[in-house]
């Protein structure tokens, strides 16, 4: 079988398998079902390809890399993009800023925010005030060097 | 190990580097990716033999996924509201961030072309009703609430 449809077709499973997953639930909250998902099928393609003795364990790590980030970067898009949710509020018609405004907060506003990032364990709540987790920190540090 | 596999795999790390070294020049990152793919496709292509035209399609392919892919990521991080919100908590200062980033993505909205403003009313322009249409398809085959 051509490598080419091997990949695609392995990678489209792996896809499917993680909307499964998934449940409609956020990508960020099931990341890690996502992951184990990818890596089976990722780890059973590449078994194959080493048990057939031919090249391509490079191009299954380079492809699905490539494939799994830009994936992960427009699912995760879509799911929070504030602009694009506007764009979903405004389909009925005409709105006023502060109604739109008052929509988009009561859906994914700051409490909501807040509360994934204590669920997260990005932020824990002291007996005095909310601090950053070290995992936060760590996840700010990242954000700090791609900026 | 096959010399298409050292050429791509050293392609593959050198973007990755590049993404954590160039920072905030994502020009800089386009032009020295878009370099390298085009030395990696020149390069091999020349060479290749028939029996390797898949695995280079796919390592291609795969390259410029990951280049996409970490576009995608960085302006992800960068302009999160939720990151911007935790920064502020590490500095210890707690400002509008939130309500901000929302009223900015309207602004972004209308600097794009999808929505139009008359008065204090909001709507779509043809070119937005495209974009909500899709995105109510997305919504609905990616089950999102």
């Amino acid at each position: 079988m051509s490598i080419v449809v091997l990949l695609v077709g392995g990678f489209l499973i792996a896809v499917l398998l993680s909307e499964l997953a998934l449940k409609g639930t956020k990508l960020q909250t099931g990341l890690v079902k996502v992951i184990f998902a990818h890596i089976t099928v990722a780890a059973s393609l590449l078994l194959y390809l080493l048990l057939k003795g031919g090249p391509g364990w490079s191009a299954l790590i380079i492809f699905w890399a490539g494939a799994f980030l830009t994936w992960f970067g427009i699912r995760s898009h879509m799911e929070s993009s504030i602009l694009l949710r506007m764009l979903f509020l405004l389909r009925r018609g005409s709105v006023p800023e502060t109604l739109l405004l008052e929509e988009y907060e009561s859906h994914y506003g700051e409490a909501t925010r807040l509360e994934e990032l204590f669920r997260g364990n990005l932020l824990k709540q002291t007996s005095e005030e909310i601090r950053v987790t070290e995992k936060g920190n760590f996840i700010l540090r990242i954000v700090s060097i791609l900026k | 190990m096959h010399s298409l596999d050292l050429w791509a795999l050293t392609t593959f790390f050198l973007i990755s580097v590049l993404f954590f070294l160039i920072g905030s020049r994502p020009i800089i990152f386009h032009l020295v990716c878009a370099t390298l793919l085009a030395v990696f496709v020149s390069w091999t292509g020349k060479t290749l033999s028939s029996s390797f035209i898949g695995e280079w399609v796919v390592m291609t392919t795969g390259l410029i996924l990951y280049w996409f892919g970490l576009v995608i990521v960085r302006i992800m991080l960068t302009r999160s509201v939720s990151l911007h919100l935790l920064a502020d908590f590490a500095q210890g200062k707690h400002s509008a961030t939130v309500s901000e980033g929302i009223a900015g993505r309207l602004k972004d909205a209308m600097h794009f072309g999808l929505v139009t403003a008359d008065q204090d009313r909001y709507s779509l322009t043809l070119f937005g009703k495209l974009i909500g249409t899709i995105v109510a398809i997305s919504y609905i085959l990616l089950r999102i609430k």
